[in-house]
């Protein structure tokens, strides 16, 4: 006579597993999401320290020392960049933003078709 | 020429590629995707819009400065100009950087660092010369190495506790079957 999967269970189902063992598991699962972040937490330092000290070195730090670029780790632990006034960014363009995505000159109030 | 696309948080969001000033392609990163995708989805069919400004002359005779979209087409020699142009606007950096520096851009995409640390070495980078490459090449390869090996580690200390946990649960699965048939 054919048995029903529904009589047959081929795994226990969790309310069969011990909580002792549902624990366990919990335990064990949350220790491997702590060591994966941990591993990840751990890289970066590591990497920051040898970005910086190799940015120092060797005839690449001689050319960035020339050019007064320098790096150094900040209080936060992060990597951060000293650049003379020359290679800073632009500021933002000072055009006001004042115009709708249809083009209408808010400020104005018409469109460049109105002009 | 590559242009890379950073929030104003230094996020990566995406590359733009062009030839003599022309949009040849436009990638964007799932960060780009979500923030930016719906302000460049126009860009092929109507051009990339940035703001101008002219002077007209009012009913009075006074001038007057009115601001108005203008839209670049991508296939433009000027479009390079207004996509600098766009992403200021939009409080966003563009970077450029020619082909031979790729390479290196790429290494720094797979080391874990902050964003705004990516963005720092981006900055020098741009500013070393090619005959200087190959040390930016050595210094990224180290990095990628402590990377892997730090990874590897980690992996281990992962690959024990998995096995302690199969251990657990074959205790729970397999004893049963084993008193079965006893």
């Amino acid at each position: 006579m054919e048995r029903s999967l529904e009589n047959r269970p081929l795994r226990p189902r969790t309310s069969d597993v011990p909580p002792s063992e549902d624990k366990i598991r919990t335990s064990i699962e949350q220790e491997i999401l702590h060591v994966r972040q941990e591993g990840d937490e751990l890289i970066k330092p590591l990497v920051r320290g040898s970005l910086v000290q190799a940015m120092e070195r060797g005839p690449l730090g001689e050319a960035l020392k020339r050019q007064g670029i320098r790096f150094e780790i900040g209080e936060d632990g992060l990597v951060q960049i000293h650049l003379p006034k020359k290679y800073r960014e632009p500021k933002a363009v000072s055009l006001p933003h004042d115009i709708d995505e249809h083009g209408t000159d808010l400020h104005h109030h018409r469109t460049l078709r109105a002009l | 020429m590559i242009h890379l696309l950073f929030s104003a948080d230094r996020r990566f969001l995406g590359e733009v590629t062009t030839t003599n000033g022309a949009m040849d392609r436009l990638t964007l990163s799932q960060d780009g995707a979500l923030e930016i995708g719906a302000l460049c989805d126009g860009w092929v069919v109507r051009g990339i819009p940035v703001q101008q400004m002219m002077t007209v002359k009012q009913a009075d005779g006074s001038p007057e400065a009115v601001t108005y979209l203008e839209r670049v087409q991508t296939r433009s020699p000027e479009f390079v100009e207004a996509l600098e142009q766009w992403a200021h606007e939009n409080h966003l950096a563009a970077l450029s950087l020619s082909d031979s520096h790729l390479a290196c851009w790429e290494m720094l995409l797979l080391i874990p660092l902050e964003p705004s640390e990516r963005f720092a070495f981006l900055l020098a980078l741009r500013l070393t010369p090619n005959t200087l490459l190959s040390e930016w090449n050595t210094c990224l390869d180290e990095a990628q190495l402590l990377v892997r090996h730090a990874q590897a580690q980690t992996q281990h200390a992962i690959h024990l506790l998995q096995k302690r946990l199969a251990h657990h649960l074959a205790h729970v699965f397999v004893a049963p079957n084993a008193n079965a048939h006893a």
